[in-house]
């Protein structure tokens, strides 16, 4: 689904991701671990096509295609997702419009026909109702004074209308109370099924308990210097990520 | 070179002499011996100043150097009502929902008008009427321009002024259903045109009011110079929407002159979008206690239109509130100019004027001059001013992207909600949505949103 070879990336001079090999196959949840501004955001923003940054090397396959060359809306048609870690507020967008021009966009992408108001109210009702949001999100701008937490689960609402084959979750469960972890968590696993994949990126093992990954990876530096199962998650809740980064630093090769 | 200059300056002038002389029968016909010296007083006041210079410090960032060339014509015939009603039907405000004004070429067309009952101690008619029934006086026409000398666009109306919306509302009464005044450009009765409405509202009366300017088919150049009087009494309410939708040919003169009396309240929005240039002039003078006003606009300009805005709020009583708030969206090389004046008067203690002028660049090459100008001469009031001018928020556009909106349709978004913040602050709903629908048109036009 994703193949991500020796991705090297950064911010004019800046360069912050340091050759980044991953590989997603259909079906399967990966999780990205690693301390802060380890790249980790960088990573997701460069697969959702985010103007500024800059791919020195390497390349990203999404079903095959050159992920790299496609522009965002394009990605987002062929069924790339980024939740974003800081969603964005638009002022003057109305929350129904907006999300309305996104699903007929995407469908029409897809070769899908446009749904007319009937079929995508009540495509909105069922998703609503998944992650208990009211409905008065519908008639406010686009995420404007929504408190943290209601900004993510906006986040996973979009994402259950938009049926991504691929979602990427930048820190979705960071602000959370348990409440909405789980209605989150309850929105990605609905999602799941063996042709849909997720890269869940997070701080904390608890969001694993509900959505549970088969690989977990730590990135330090703009690299992956560790791969495990889901056990490693726990490991690292105990342990941090020191233990990780000593023995990257010194290779048990030499 | 000086020599020169004076020269053109004086042959632009004396054309306005000579079609002085050229319309004198024609005034006569419209208004009567009456008004002749108050016409006459006008002409020498603007053969004496011209047209102003960029050397005028209001007006530095607006060359009248296309005005100046323009000569001046005026023929004495019969607009083409037929061509005019085709345009007519397809307007949005429709003549069920509407009083409907037209005018063509500055003259009342009373074939393609329609004027709705109105209740006792409402006057609706043509300027032209009021004055044959003796409802305007020459003392009374121009008594609120005062001291707008500055603008010699004034006292060029004053002599040539020919026709306009006239309402006057008794103490207490609510003109039945909203005034559609359409000043349309046919260019058949030649290249100038001198609208002059006046707006008398009594102690708490109501009215609201579209005006919308719009042409035929008209090639080669337009000079359209308005005047609006506007009198608010205690108490009364108006909104009043201007839509300027001219072709790129036209030159665009409006000045609006608005006196309030206490516990008055006002909306004025001034939609600019068409003519090659456009100077909107707004000075409302706030003459009693807890006046309200807003002054609320949106300019939208591509190729190289400019669209300037001159606005002058005075507080000359305490506790007035006035709020401007201007958004522009600026596309090609086109300009736009914002000058936005708040005078407090010693007197004008606790009052509350904010300025807001924001605008949006959609190309390198557009220009926005935005000047803020507080005079404050009281200790106890509130007065804010702000002004930004940028690009389209980059994020925002990314996020709508990174949901499969292509750019071209996020971009349009983004401005659109720019747009609505002054749309919005339209009360009277059927006007909002169709002002909205034209900024969508609008929108759909801009080369960079194609
Ligand atoms: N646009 C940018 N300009 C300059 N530096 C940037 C930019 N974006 C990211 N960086 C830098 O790159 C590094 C990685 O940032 P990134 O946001 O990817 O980290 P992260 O792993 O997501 O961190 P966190 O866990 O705190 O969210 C940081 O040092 C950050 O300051
Ligand atoms: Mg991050």
């Amino acid at each position: 689904m994703l193949e991500i070879k020796n991705l090297v990336a950064g911010v004019e001079d800046n360069q912050i991701l340091n050759g980044i090999d991953l590989k997603i196959n259909p079906g399967e949840v990966h999780a990205i671990m690693g301390p802060n501004g380890s790249g980790k955001s960088t990573l997701a923003q460069v697969l959702a096509g985010r103007d500024g940054y800059e791919v020195h090397e390497g390349e990203v396959l999404f079903d095959g295609k050159d992920l790299l060359d496609l522009a965002p809306e394009e990605r987002a048609g062929e069924g790339l997702f980024l939740a974003f870690q800081y969603p964005v507020e638009i002022p003057g967008v109305n929350t129904t419009y907006f999300l309305k021009s996104a699903v007929n966009a995407v469908r029409k992408y897809r070769g899908l026909p446009e749904l007319d108001s009937t079929e995508f109210l009540k495509l909105v009702r069922e998703k609503m109702k998944i992650l208990e949001l009211p409905q008065s999100f519908l008639k406010r701008p686009v995420n404007e004074g929504f408190s943290g937490g209601e900004k993510k689960r906006n986040e996973i609402f979009q994402m259950a209308m938009l049926e991504p084959k691929l979602a990427v979750l930048d820190e979705t469960d960071s602000g959370l109370d348990i409440d909405a972890l789980k209605a989150v968590a309850e929105g990605v696993n609905r999602l799941r099924s063996p042709d849909r994949s997720q890269l869940v990126i997070t701080h904390y093992q608890r969001l694993l308990d509900y959505i549970v990954p088969d690989f977990v990876h730590v990135l330090y530096k703009g690299k992956i210097i560790h791969t495990g199962g889901k056990e490693l998650a726990l490991e690292l809740e105990e342990r941090g990520y020191d233990w990780i980064i000593k023995e990257h630093n010194e290779p048990v090769t030499a | 070179m000086s020599t020169v200059t004076v020269k053109e300056d004086q042959s632009s002038s004396s054309a306005y002499a000579e079609l002085f002389e050229s319309m004198s029968s024609y005034f006569g016909e419209l208004t009567g011996s009456e008004f002749m010296q108050f016409r006459q007083r006008g002409l020498d006041h603007f053969l004496k100043s011209g047209f102003p210079t960029t050397r005028d410090e209001d007006w530095r960032f607006t060359s009248l150097k296309t005005l100046e060339s323009i000569k001046p014509v005026w023929k004495n015939t019969e607009p083409d009502t037929g061509a005019v009603r085709q345009i007519i039907d397809t307007l949005p405000f429709n003549d069920s929902q509407f009083n409907r004004m037209v005018f063509i070429d500055g003259q009342y067309c009373e074939s393609l008008s329609t004027i709705h009952d109105q209740p006792e101690g409402v006057d609706l008619m043509p300027v032209s009427a009021a004055i044959r029934l003796g409802l305007v006086r020459e003392e009374e026409i121009g008594q609120y321009t005062c001291d707008s000398h500055s603008n010699s666009f004034v006292p060029l109306n004053d002599a040539f002024f020919q026709d306009g919306l006239f309402l006057r509302a008794a103490k207490g009464v609510e003109v039945h259903k909203p005034v559609h005044v359409v000043y349309l450009a046919s260019g058949l009765a030649g290249n100038v045109q001198f609208p002059r409405q006046m707006i008398l509202m009594g102690e708490q009366a109501k009215a609201t009011i579209i005006e919308e300017h719009r042409h035929v088919s008209v090639d080669g150049p337009l000079f359209k110079n308005a005047v609006s009087e506007i009198f608010l009494g205690d108490q009364s309410h108006l909104e009043c929407v201007k839509l300027q939708l001219e072709p790129e040919s036209s030159q665009h003169f409006g000045s609006y002159f608005i006196q309030a009396t206490k516990e008055a309240s006002f909306l004025l929005h001034s939609f600019d979008v068409g003519a090659g240039l456009s100077r909107n002039s707004f000075k409302a003078m706030l003459n009693g206690q807890n006046i309200n006003g807003v002054l609320n606009g949106l300019y939208i300009t591509r190729g190289k239109q400019l669209s300037d805005h001159h606005m002058i709020v005075e507080h000359n009583q305490p506790s007035c509130e006035s709020h401007e708030y201007f958004n522009g969206i600026l596309d090609d090389k086109s300009k736009a100019v914002f000058h936005g004046r708040i005078h407090v008067d010693q007197k004008g203690q606790k009052t509350d004027a904010k300025q807001t002028n924001k605008n949006i660049l959609l190309t390198d090459d557009v220009v926005v001059d935005t000047k803020p100008q507080l005079e404050i001469y009281a200790d106890d009031v509130k007065c804010t001013h702000g002004a930004t001018v940028g690009q389209l928020d980059d994020e925002a556009q990314f996020y709508l992207q990174a949901r499969g909106i292509p750019r071209r349709q996020a971009r349009k978004m983004l401005i659109h909600a720019f747009a609505s913040e002054i749309v919005d602050r339209i009360q009277n709903e059927l006007i909002r949505e169709q002002v909205d629908r034209i900024v969508w048109d609008t929108l759909d036009e801009l080369p960079s949103l194609k």
